[in-house]
């Protein structure tokens, strides 16, 4: 019997848990053919509720052992891919048993297809070893020194190999079966030979980097997807992604130049199927320049451009690097994390990063990310980004999407909206037009730059961030941190009147300027009232703050009353 | 109640090729009653299945079957386990018969309880 959207829900909508059992132990499971069944079993897997994901797996797990194990790769590979979607699997839940049965089918964990979800794996088996139950940890043992031979050889950094190995000795020596531990013992010290020597060397199946995509695609046909698995397909893309991007960090760990820094991938989806160069280029771009404002939010002073790596051939799928010291790379990976776990407010990891980073700060990072992702969603770009570092915490991170941000509607497109970026936080006009002097004077060095402008005007390293945004707000200086023609026009102006004139007209052509007027509803400059620069901030840029409101007002309030005294 | 309906159900098995000469399908002890089986009886089911096979069957499952009585072990431990933890199949990676293994299928209800808190 073939389940259909209806039946599901019904089977689902059941408060009795012995019913939905039974109900699904009923539907006829063909595990050689990806039909309709499977990919019902592989939404409750990645979508439902935990609950319901259990009953399934381990109704799943009884049908695997009637069928002697013999099941189709590809049903394998999305059923596991399934559940290591799902970010919310609790300690002490039975599917950390029960996923067991599905990686012991496994036959080949070299295969691009499989390789490809080891960080995953190796991600939720080392959460397994630390904290689940003692019946966990030991089937988590279990697996790996049973099944050693083959998922050793799986690709992994010597990080994780080494924090899978101390993790699974931990549990090791809390057996009081001498018989059984002498056992695991050997399989453990076989797993250890292959994974280190498997560590050690380049993973070379080019067949990784796009295998997974491929295989989804095939499963998921874009042309016709129905509604219902638009959101299977969608959680499955972002763990690939993430997935890619910790596989990166695997393959290139023997090229010593990437031991320091970032790997980045980029899924970049365009629903009108634009794929010119345009388009991809100018999301990276933006998703460069999202990296060098949490940069300058985080004080990380060696911040670089990303280097290209690798692409997957006909799709935007990126691989990019910063390379950054170990150190940056953490700061500016925990920032990323913390982003991914923004609505998971209960979870003990994000607790840990956010003792890193202050709300302040905090806050900051999160505007700029939501800035980034409205400008991508306005091109109607749906956009994954996920990272991955050596340090083992940051080696898988959950992927953040376009897509965690609220549609967009047509009249949200229509009305003036002001990303925070657009706003300036520099009070001083004054000092506006030092730096930008600086800016001029000592363009080859950013750093010297700094150095000047904090030295003359007595400001924190903060505030130079500021004031740097306020002259890219002005037109003064590009995102790249270069002069442009307007701002030696400016310094090349003989008195201060003409100078804030000047000014005057480039805040009048900026995003804020402009908006201020369209906002106000007038045709000049001087017809914008300065006291109603909190209110249009509320209404037109809704990423800030009450309080961050109010401070950029108070500088829009002080810019706009000295420009009244010169138009 | 038929006995598809019993809310404690399960199967312990040991299956491979070497078994299916004798046994089509294994040597196999199941349950479908309305008491939860205890550790004590799951492991006494496992040990029948166990002085089921020939010296040579046991051989090649010696060590599957004390990881299932260390499965059911453990499960007592945590006051029992529902049909949600099921485990992988139990096989020795040194076996000669490539499909040689012990199953436990948890069907319905919550297994292997405590036998001296059942009582």
């Amino acid at each position: 019997m073939t389940v259909s959207l209806i039946h599901g829900q019904q089977i689902l909508g059941s408060d009795d848990c012995n019913r939905v059992r039974e109900e699904l132990a009923n539907l006829a499971v063909d595990l050689a053919q990806l039909d309709d069944n499977i990919q019902f079993f592989s939404a409750i897997l990645a979508l439902a509720t935990q609950n319901q994901a259990e009953i399934a797996l381990g109704v799943l797990g009884r049908k695997i052992i009637e069928a002697n194990h013999q099941i189709n790769e590809n049903i394998l590979w999305l059923l596991l891919a399934s559940i290591l979607s799902r970010s919310d699997i609790t300690i002490d839940s039975p599917i950390r048993i029960s996923i067991l049965g599905l990686t012991t089918c496994v036959k080949d964990w070299q295969s691009p297809i499989f390789a490809l979800l080891t960080p995953a794996l190796d991600s939720f088996l080392m959460v397994s070893l630390e904290q689940g139950t003692p019946l966990i940890a030991e089937q988590t043992l279990d697996f790996i020194s049973t099944w050693a031979e083959s998922y050793a050889k799986a690709p992994r950094t010597l990080e994780i190999f080494s924090r899978f190995k101390s993790l699974a000795r931990s549990v090791l020596k809390q057996i009081d079966d001498e018989e059984l531990k002498d056992e695991w013992t050997e399989g453990l010290v076989q797993f250890e030979k292959i994974a280190s020597k498997a560590s050690k060397e380049k993973y070379s199946n080019p067949g990784i980097w796009s295998s997974a995509n491929d295989l989804l695609e095939r499963i998921y046909p874009r042309k016709d997807l129905n509604a219902d698995r638009r959101p299977v397909k969608a959680l499955l893309l972002r763990r690939i992604t993430s997935c890619l991007a910790a596989i990166e960090a695997t393959v290139d760990n023997v090229d010593a130049r990437r031991h320091r820094g970032v790997s980045v991938v980029v899924r970049i989806d365009n629903p009108e199927n634009n794929n010119s160069w345009s388009v991809g280029a100018s999301a990276i771009d933006k998703i460069e320049r999202l990296f060098e404002e949490i940069a300058n939010v985080l004080d990380i002073r060696g911040i670089s451009t990303f280097s290209p790596v690798r692409s997957v051939p006909g799709s935007w799928v990126q691989f990019l690097h910063m390379n950054l010291s170990s150190n940056e790379s953490t700061k500016l990976g925990k920032a990323i994390a913390l982003l991914s776990s923004e609505e998971d407010i209960d979870n003990k990891e994000r607790q840990d990063l956010e003792e890193n980073i202050n709300n302040e700060k905090r806050q900051e990072i999160v505007r700029s990310w939501r800035d980034c992702a409205t400008l991508l969603k306005r091109e109607n770009l749906k956009v994954d980004l996920a990272i991955s570092t050596n340090e083992p915490e940051l080696y898988l991170v959950s992927s953040i999407s376009t897509e965690d941000l609220p549609p967009m509607e047509d009249s949200e497109q229509a009305r003036i909206i002001v990303l925070s970026h657009d706003v300036p936080q520099a009070d001083s006009l004054e000092k506006v037009l030092i730096l930008v002097s600086f800016f001029i004077q000592y363009k080859s060095s950013i750093e010297i730059i700094r150095e000047k402008f904090l030295d003359e005007s007595e400001n924190s390293s903060r505030n130079f961030s500021y004031y740097r945004k306020a002259t890219e707000i002005l037109g003064l200086v590009d995102w790249r941190s270069h002069p442009t023609n307007v701002s030696v026009v400016l310094n090349g102006l003989p008195t201060e009147e003409k100078k804030m004139r000047f000014l005057a007209s480039q805040f009048l052509s900026s995003n804020i300027g402009s908006s201020w007027l369209k906002w106000s509803n007038v045709n000049d400059l001087s017809d914008i009232q300065s006291d109603s620069a909190y209110e249009f901030l509320i209404e037109v840029c809704p990423s800030l703050s009450e309080n961050t409101a109010k401070r950029r007002a108070r500088t829009l309030k002080s810019w706009l009353e000295v420009f009244h005294q010169y138009w | 109640m038929p006995s598809a309906q019993l809310p404690y159900r399960g199967r312990v098995q040991a299956q491979g090729a070497d078994i299916d000469v004798d046994q089509k399908g294994g040597y196999s002890q199941s349950w479908a009653r309305s008491e939860p089986v205890t550790d004590v009886e799951g492991l006494d089911f496992l040990a029948k299945i166990e002085g089921q096979c020939s010296d040579t069957q046991r051989k090649e499952r010696e060590f599957s079957f004390k990881r299932a009585r260390r499965f059911v072990q453990n499960a007592s431990k945590a006051g029992g386990v529902s049909p949600e933890a099921q485990p992988h199949s139990f096989e020795d990676p040194k076996r000669t018969i490539p499909d040689a293994r012990v199953d436990i299928e948890i069907h319905s209800g919550i297994t292997f309880v405590p036998a001296d808190k059942q009582r």
